[in-house]
Order: structure tokens, then sequence, then C-alpha cells
């Protein structure tokens, strides 16, 4: 059988809320196969977010372990899940959050700084990025001459640029219309169907939710898994 | 795109905030400069000291005259390879306005030990051989435009010829240039025995005596004979190396030094408040943006490199420009400055302003990058 | 109309009460407006601290004499001829003996060491003769008493013992080759006689090999209108080739050099670094409209006009501007008023002087500090009165 990506074992999730301690989750366990498009929904408060955060290595457990890739990455130090994040993980917001001095191709370009790529490398990986989201006519474009679709299609572009294994989604349609959300979800779509990637998308919406393979409903700390693709 | 790209863009995101904060720096970089500047006008003196030349002045006060026989007396010290002599002669060119710093010189000695004053030999020759013939500093030549061969009547304010005239008619025989921009050419020379033939008073008697020793380190010997030799007369000595001799001499003027870093200091805090203010302001406002970089994967020492670079840029960017500028002042101004020395601007100003961009492009931004670096993701990302 | 007054208040109030939030911001304003206006006021107080002591010099009915084309008593030279014919010209005062009210001098330098430095510095020390006391008036023995004349005594101004090692009272102190005692210290109502020494002139003419001559006369005049006739009795005889002038015109003339030039250098440096400190000011004020934006346009969305969110940030601007322009002067005050500072006169000598404040810089400093407010208010303040409605329901 081949090993899952993600691996969440017992994962408990404490803060402080001023002087009272707040618990989220207490005993969480989850498995994320390769390729597997999930969706997470769940009343407000209930931790989503949270959840996103420890997968992309932004948050990290009070408890428990999280394994990505057959590797434990809940206990490495601050650099080391800056460098897990550049490789491994591709994050698309709900308000885009671009760069608005940059260009569409120098946001998509950011993660490669990172990166030991040459220029002309680089800009090869721009450009394919910003043609598989259909945007290479608007490269030059600053965040403020784009549409919301457009801005979070520059989004998943910069998420992707870097190929990393797995993208996590944070309402990423929660501020578009109807119509373009419909066409940023068919382009999650394709991205876990052609290309592979690992999607875990948080979200109110259950017509969104509706584009993932499976769904799974967070309250109260448990999940409760619905599948509504029959 | 590389990293200076990023910075570059972030520092001119919000045009009208950096032009004002480049203003700033420009101006205090300015303020540096030029002040930087006068005060190596004021110390040039002391800088261009010969070390192996000593002044002999009247014990009493160096404005005091000594008697012209002692230059001969000190000639025969042991360790004195050449003795000269120089007085003040008060002069001014037609009104008393234009002052000259003119003195009567023991000519051949003189130029031989101040072998920094530069002229044609045949120039020089000139000099030498014409006793009623004057040498002019470049500084005072190129002001009121004097060549070489022009007639020139300088009147004192201390001394009257025999025959009740109040002028003396000179020809000017050279224009005196120095070997370095610190040497002092707001100056006019001319021969002593011109000036002691024809006066009123002040028969046998010089100003002061210019030492030079057979090796600097035989100053303090020598000083010590030469002051001897002359003790207990109506005119004792005190002798000082040249360099002490300058630095005094600056200092009658007061504590110009503290002035300058006073206002200098005032300068550099009020754009250290400023350009620190300015970059704290910046960072608070991409909070969310430095959070979303994080994200992406761009370490702590990354976001913390980002912004003390930009505040880097700042500094060096209105450091430059005010630099530039303070040198642009320092030509133009070198002519109306001349009277407090040589006004050039130098390279060690410029280095010395280096430095300062570096500090306070670190100073400026070490407490945002801090801020920036200790941005919390999950909070951050949270405020949207 | 009231109700626009009404509207500007409640505006300006609820800018004020946000301060606190742009505390750092305000206060590194405030500062740099302070160090603007000190540095301002410090330069003032020195011109103004050098001009009262030299300018206040002297008495309008007091002539000074010295050679034509000398300037200023160090350069001068005057026979014994030249001194009895000046004493028989007309329109000067007589002692209670018939005898003129003039006073034959020399002035010459010798060395002090100052107690800040350590270093020397050029003293004149000034041979006066008996009658000097009756030419000049303002000038009292404040300790000890007046030196005898012929004997190696001194009495020395209230300024040389206060700056210089070695001045003051009982204290014996060679000059001159010359071993002496100071017996007296003179109050000269802070002008420059203060940093003058004063001894016997007999005493140094003998010392400083001078025979008879002196270097300048002072004569009592019947009054100031006296000088015309003395001037005149000199141009008529071609063996006084003399400059007359009032002492006051004498000090009022060396005040103005060196009193220009801290000027000249104090205005230009102050205005250079109100640049800087108003794109401070700038700089905060547009980040405070910026920081209330939707305030702004949440206010105009309910009806407030445009007017009193510019009034309202012009408040604000000139509120830290005159803070920063009162901590500026007070710093000046506490730190630089009556500070001693000596620098070298138009004779070649130390001249002291204290730095002095009057509220009349005070007021300059003000009135900078409040332009840099004005011109770093209004650009902010018109922004925030074109805020746009829409401002308010933007997300953010």
């Amino acid at each position: 059988m081949i090993e899952p990506l993600i691996v969440i074992k017992g994962v408990g999730k404490r803060y402080m809320r001023g002087k009272q301690s707040v618990q989220i989750f207490d005993h969480l366990d989850m498995t994320i196969p390769r390729q597997d498009f999930v969706a997470i929904m769940g009343p407000s408060g209930s931790g989503k977010t949270t959840l996103l955060n420890m997968l992309g290595g932004i948050d990290s457990p009070s408890g428990g372990a999280i394994e990505f890739d057959g590797k434990r990455m809940d206990d490495l130090d601050e650099s080391k899940l800056a460098a897990f994040r550049a490789g491994n993980v591709g994050f698309i917001f709900q308000f885009y959050n671009l760069m608005p001095m940059l260009t569409a191709s120098q946001n998509v370009e950011l993660p490669l700084l990172l990166t030991k790529l040459g220029p002309k490398a680089r800009r090869e990986r721009v450009k394919t990025a910003l043609e598989i989201v259909g945007l290479s006519d608007r490269a030059r474009h600053k965040p403020s001459e784009l549409s919301g679709g457009q801005q979070q299609r520059v989004a998943i572009a910069r998420a992707i640029v870097s190929d990393p294994k797995l993208l996590l989604c944070d309402e990423p349609t929660g501020d578009l219309d109807r119509e373009t959300a419909g066409e940023i979800l068919s382009m999650l779509q394709t991205l876990n169907r052609d290309l592979g990637k690992t999607i875990v998308m948080v979200t109110h919406d259950p017509e969104a939710a509706r584009f993932a393979k499976r769904t799974l409903h967070l309250d109260k700390g448990h999940f409760s898994e619905k599948d509504f693709r029959q | 795109m590389t990293f200076i790209d990023l910075i570059r863009k972030n520092l001119f995101r919000k045009k009208l905030r950096t032009i004002l904060t480049v203003i700033a720096i420009f101006v205090a970089f300015l303020i540096f400069g030029v002040l930087a500047t006068f005060q190596n006008a004021l110390n040039a003196g002391v800088e261009v000291a010969g070390a192996d030349r000593l002044i002999t002045t009247n014990r009493i006060n160096f404005t005091l005259p000594m008697p012209i026989a002692y230059a001969t007396r000190t000639a025969s010290v042991s360790g004195v390879s050449r003795v000269a002599h120089a007085e003040w002669f008060g002069g001014y060119y037609q009104e008393t306005r234009n002052f000259l710093v003119a003195f009567a010189i023991d000519p051949q000695n003189y130029l031989d030990i101040y072998r920094e004053y530069l002229m044609p030999p045949a120039q020089r020759e000139t000099f030498l051989r014409d006793k009623t013939s004057i040498l002019v500093g470049k500084a005072v030549a190129d002001q009121y435009g004097w060549k070489v061969g022009d007639r020139l009547p300088l009147k004192s304010n201390i001394y009257r010829q025999k025959n009740g005239s109040d002028t003396w008619d000179f020809t000017i025989a050279g224009i005196v240039s120095g070997d370095d921009a610190r040497v002092d050419t707001n100056l006019v020379m001319f021969h002593y025995a011109y000036l002691a033939d024809t006066r009123s008073f002040g028969d046998g008697t010089t100003g002061w005596m210019i030492l030079k020793t057979t090796d600097a380190k035989e100053n303090a010997r020598v000083m010590r004979e030469v002051d001897a030799l002359f003790a207990n007369s109506a005119f004792e000595t005190e002798t000082k190396t040249e360099q002490a001799f300058n630095k005094a001499f600056a200092e009658q003027l007061g504590d110009l030094g503290f002035i300058v870093t006073a206002v200098v200091g005032a300068a550099f805090v009020t754009i250290l408040l400023i350009v620190g203010n300015t970059m704290m302001l910046t960072v608070r406002e991409r909070t969310g943006e430095i959070a979303v970089m994080k994200t992406i994967g761009f370490t702590t020492k990354r976001i913390f490199a980002l912004v003390i670079g930009e505040s880097m840029l700042l500094a060096v960017f209105g450091g430059v420009l005010g630099i530039a500028m303070a040198w642009l002042a320092s030509l133009a101004l070198a002519s109306a400055m001349s009277r407090f020395g040589p006004f050039a601007f130098s390279f060690d100003t410029a280095l010395f302003a280096f430095a300062l961009m570096a500090l306070l492009g670190l100073f400026t931004g070490l407490l945002p990058a801090l801020r920036a670096m200790n941005t919390d993701v999950v909070t951050a990302l949270g405020r949207k | 109309m009231n109700r626009l007054f009404t509207q500007i208040a409640a505006v300006t109030m609820m800018n004020l009460r946000s301060l606190p939030q742009r505390l750092w911001t305000s206060l590194a304003t405030v500062v740099a407006i302070a160090l603007v206006t000190g540095v301002l006021l410090a330069f003032l107080a020195m011109a103004h601290g050098f001009q009262a002591t030299v300018a206040g010099t002297g008495a309008p009915d007091v002539a000074v004499v010295v050679r034509k084309g000398s300037e200023s008593e160090i350069n001068s030279i005057l026979s014994r001829e030249q001194v009895l014919l000046m004493q028989q010209a007309p329109g000067i005062a007589k002692a209670a003996d018939g005898k003129p009210l003039m006073s034959a001098e020399l002035y010459v330098i010798v060395d002090g060491l100052k107690k800040s430095s350590g270093t020397k510095a050029n003293l004149p020390l000034r041979g006066l003769g008996p009658l000097a006391g009756d030419v000049r008036r303002g000038v009292r023995i404040s300790a000890g008493r007046m030196f005898r004349p012929g004997t190696a005594e001194l009495v020395v101004g209230r300024s040389v013992s206060k700056q210089f090692r070695g001045f003051e009272l009982g204290q014996k102190i060679r000059l001159a080759s010359q071993n002496w005692v100071v017996v007296g210290e003179f109050d000269a109502g802070g002008t420059v006689f203060e940093s003058e020494i004063w001894a016997d002139v007999a005493l140094l003419q003998g010392l400083f090999q001078r025979g008879s001559t002196v270097q300048t006369m002072r004569l009592r005049m019947d009054g100031p209108q006296a000088l015309a006739g003395l001037r005149a009795y000199s141009d008529g005889d071609p063996r006084l080739k003399l400059d007359i002038k009032s002492e006051v015109d004498y000090y009022a003339r060396q005040s103005r050099s060196i009193g220009d030039l801290i000027l000249y250098l104090g205005w230009p440096l102050a205005i250079a670094m109100s640049f800087g400190a108003l794109a401070g000011a700038l700089n905060t004020m547009f980040a405070s409209v910026d920081a209330r934006t939707r305030e702004i346009a949440t206010m105009r969305a309910i009806g407030f006009r445009g007017l009193p969110a510019f009034i309202g940030t012009m408040v604000e601007s000139l509120l830290l501007a005159a803070a920063g322009g009162i901590v500026g002067a007070i710093g000046t005050y506490l730190l630089f008023d009556g500070l001693s500072a000596a620098t070298l006169g138009s004779n070649f000598t130390q001249v002291v002087f204290s730095l002095q404040l009057s509220s009349d810089l005070v007021l300059q400093g003000l009135i900078l500090a409040l332009v840099i407010g004005v011109a770093g208010g209004v650009f902010p303040a018109w922004r925030a009165a074109r805020v746009p409605l829409l401002a308010a329901f933007k997300e953010q």
C-alpha cells in the first residue's frame, strides 16, 4: 500500500485567550492519502483554520504528532519549518494576499527566490505556472489592475510554482461570485487530477465542498465524514 | 527579480513618504558634510604641520616681538638644521574689510622650510631676487583676480612708513599653491627686509621663528635648549612643535569642535527618530504581507534582512545625495570660507559619512526588523 | 455656523483622543521639532549673548582715540606728543582740579590658561593711568581693592577669574616676565571690560619696552555732541592722524562681525534641519490621517462636513509642533542659558560672554516650530478633508 501523505495522530491544540485556556482539539486523528482533495467544513471556531495552519507548519500542535511524507514535522524548528513550507506546501487564501507592489509574474516568482534556480529557470517556471492558471496575458499587471478571480488565479500560480505536493486553501472562493468561484474550484480539481496535487480546502460553502473528493465535518474537535458525490 | 529588487520595490511603494524621508536624511548628511569640511578647514594647520618643525614665540604671548638677532643664535643650537623668521603685517587691500593674512618673511629660509608651497622655479627666482616683490597664495589670487606681474599696494593696520605713508607697493612675483588640498593658500608673503628698512618703529625685531630640526626625535631637546638660550633676557621665548602651536591657535576661537559635534549630533538624532519611526510605520502596515511571506517559506532571517536592507538602502540613498551636495557646496563656498582655512571636502569625510550611513541604516532598521521577524503568522493572518 | 463649530470641536476632540494610539510616532515628531528649535535657539542665544556683551560696552560721552587705519586698540600706537596735543582738544570734561578727564592706555596681550580646556588663550592686559576710573564710569571694584600705581598689582574682570586659571583674589601670578598679585576684582556690568586684566600703565611701558608711547586714549567729553569738535581738532593738525569714535560706536562695530557670523551660521543650519523635521512631521500626519480614514469616512457618511476633518488634523499638527517648540525652548534654557563661552574678539583677545535667551528669541524659535507645524499639517489635512465616503465600507 502507498504511504499516505499526511498522518495526524492524537493531535491536541490549546491556546490562551486572555487568561483562559481554550481547548480546540483534544485528540484528533486523520489520514490524508496522496492525491486526495479533501474539503473541511464546520462552524466558526471549530478549528478548521487552525488545523490548516498546523498542516502547513505555521502553527504547531500542543500535543500529538503530524507526519508529512513519513517524517515528523510538528517538532521542527523555525528555519526547518520555513524550508518545509517553501518546498512542500502552497497556500491559497481567501483574500489572495498578493504583494501590491509586485506584478503578477513577480508575485508568482516570489517563492522561487528561496530556491537555487537561476533567473532563466525561474522565468520558465513562472511562465508555465501562469499558463496553467490561464493568465499569461496578465503577467505584467499589478494586483490592483486585476479582478478578484484573476488575483486568486495569480495566487494559485504562486502556490504551485515551486511544485509542492500539498496545496492548502483557506476559503479560496469566499470573496468571489458564484461563477468565478466555480472557475477557481474547477482549476483546483484539475490541479488535483492532472498534476496530482494533494489539496486540503477549508470552506463554509457546501457548493464549494462538492468539488472535493470527500468532505470532512469538523465539530467540537471531532471529524465526521460525508461523501457529497454519491 | 532578486532580493535587491524586492527591497527596492518595497522602499518606493509609498513614494511621497520615501521622498520625504530621503529629504530628511539628505539634509542631515549635507549638514554633516559641510560642518566636517568647516572643521577640517580650521584643523588643517594641525594636520599639515611638519613633524620636524618648531615655532619659537615670545614667551609672554605670540603676538609680541623678539629680536631679529635670535635667528642667528638659534641656528647654532645643535639639532637645528634651518631657521626662518616671520612677522605679522596686519595687511589689508584698499579697505580694512579686505583683510589679508600677510607675513613679512626671511625669504630663502622660509621657502626652504615650507616645502609644501609650490610655484614655478622662475617665479621663485624672481621673488628671491626682488626685495619689493610678493608671493600670493592661490586662494587670495583667485579671490581678487591677481596675476603675476601685477602691482599690488598693501596697507597695514599696524605699521607706518618712515616717510609717513601707510601704503607699501609690491610686485607680484609668483602665485603659490599647496602640495595638498589642506595646505592653506590664503596668505601673502614678502621680504622682511623691505618692511624692516621702511617702517617707522619696530627696529631690530621680528615676530616669531620657525625651526627645522634634523630629526623629530631631537624636538624635545631643541625646544628646551632654545628657550634656555634666551631665558632671563628681556625677550624670553617659548618653543613648541608647529602642530601644538597651530592647535592652540585654532582653539582660541572657542570650542568649535563641541559646537560642530552638537549640531551634527542633533541633526542625526532627528533623522534617527524620523527614519526609525517611518520604518516602524512601514513594517506595521505590512504585517499581513510579512505573514504571507513567512507562509510561503521566507525564513525569519530573510525577513529581517529584507527590512534592514530597506533601511540601509534608504540611508545610503539619502546619504549619498547629501554628501554629493555637501561636496558641491564646499566647492561653491571655498572662496567665501577661505579665511577659516582651506575649505576642501576630504576623502575622510566621505568615508566617515558612509560609516554613518551604515550605522543609520542599522539603527533605524533594527527595531522594525525585529518586529517583522517576530510577526506571528497565525495572528497576522487571522486579522484579515 | 454654530453647528459647524460643534462639528469641528467634536472631530478635533476625537482626533486628539486618538493621539495616544500614535504615541511613539507623535513623540518622535515632537522631539525632532524640539531639536530644530533647540539648535536655532542655542545659536541665537550665542549671537545675542556676544552682541549684548560687546555692543553693551562703552558710554556715548567717552571718546576712544586710536591711530588712523588701526581699526582696533591692539594695533594702535600713540606718541607722547600726540597724547599731550589731544589733552588740549576742545570739549573734554575737566576733573575737580581742572585736569582734563583723559586716560592714556596700553593694551597688550598675555597668555591665560582656560579653565575649560586647559589651553592657552590671548588675554588683554590693559595699562591704566590714575584718571582711568573717572573716565570710565560703570566699573566698580566688587572684591578687594584697586591696584596701587607703580606696584606689581593687578585687578581682573569678573569673567577673567571665572574662565581662566590663577586669577582668584590674593593669588600670585606670573605674566609678562613679572610676578604679580591679584588685589582686586571688578564688575563692569557684563561688558567686554570684564574680560580684561588691568595694571599700572607706567609699569607696563617698562616691561614691554614701549618707552613713553601708549596705544589708545579715552577722553570723557562734555557730552556726545563734543565728538565732532574733537575730530575737527584732530584733522586740523598734521601731527594727529587719528581715528576718534565714541566708545559706544567703537564696540558696536566690533560686535557686528562675529555676532553676524554666528547668526549666519545659526539660521541656515536651523532652516536646513527644519526640512528634516518637516519631512518627519508630514510622515507622521499622513500616517495619522491614514489611520483614521475609516473613522473620518464614517463621520462623513453620518453627515459631518469635510472642514472639521481638515481643522482637526491641523490642530493635531500644530499641537505637536507647539509642544516641540516649547520642549526645545525649555531644553535650551536649561542647558545653555547663562552658559559662559569665550571666543576671539576683534582685538585678537578673548571675549568672555554668556549665552542669553530672551523672550524675543524664544518667540522666533516658536515661530519656526509652528511654521513646521503648519507646513506639516496642511497637506495631510487636505487629504483628510477629501476622504471618499466609500472608504467607510472598505475591507481592512
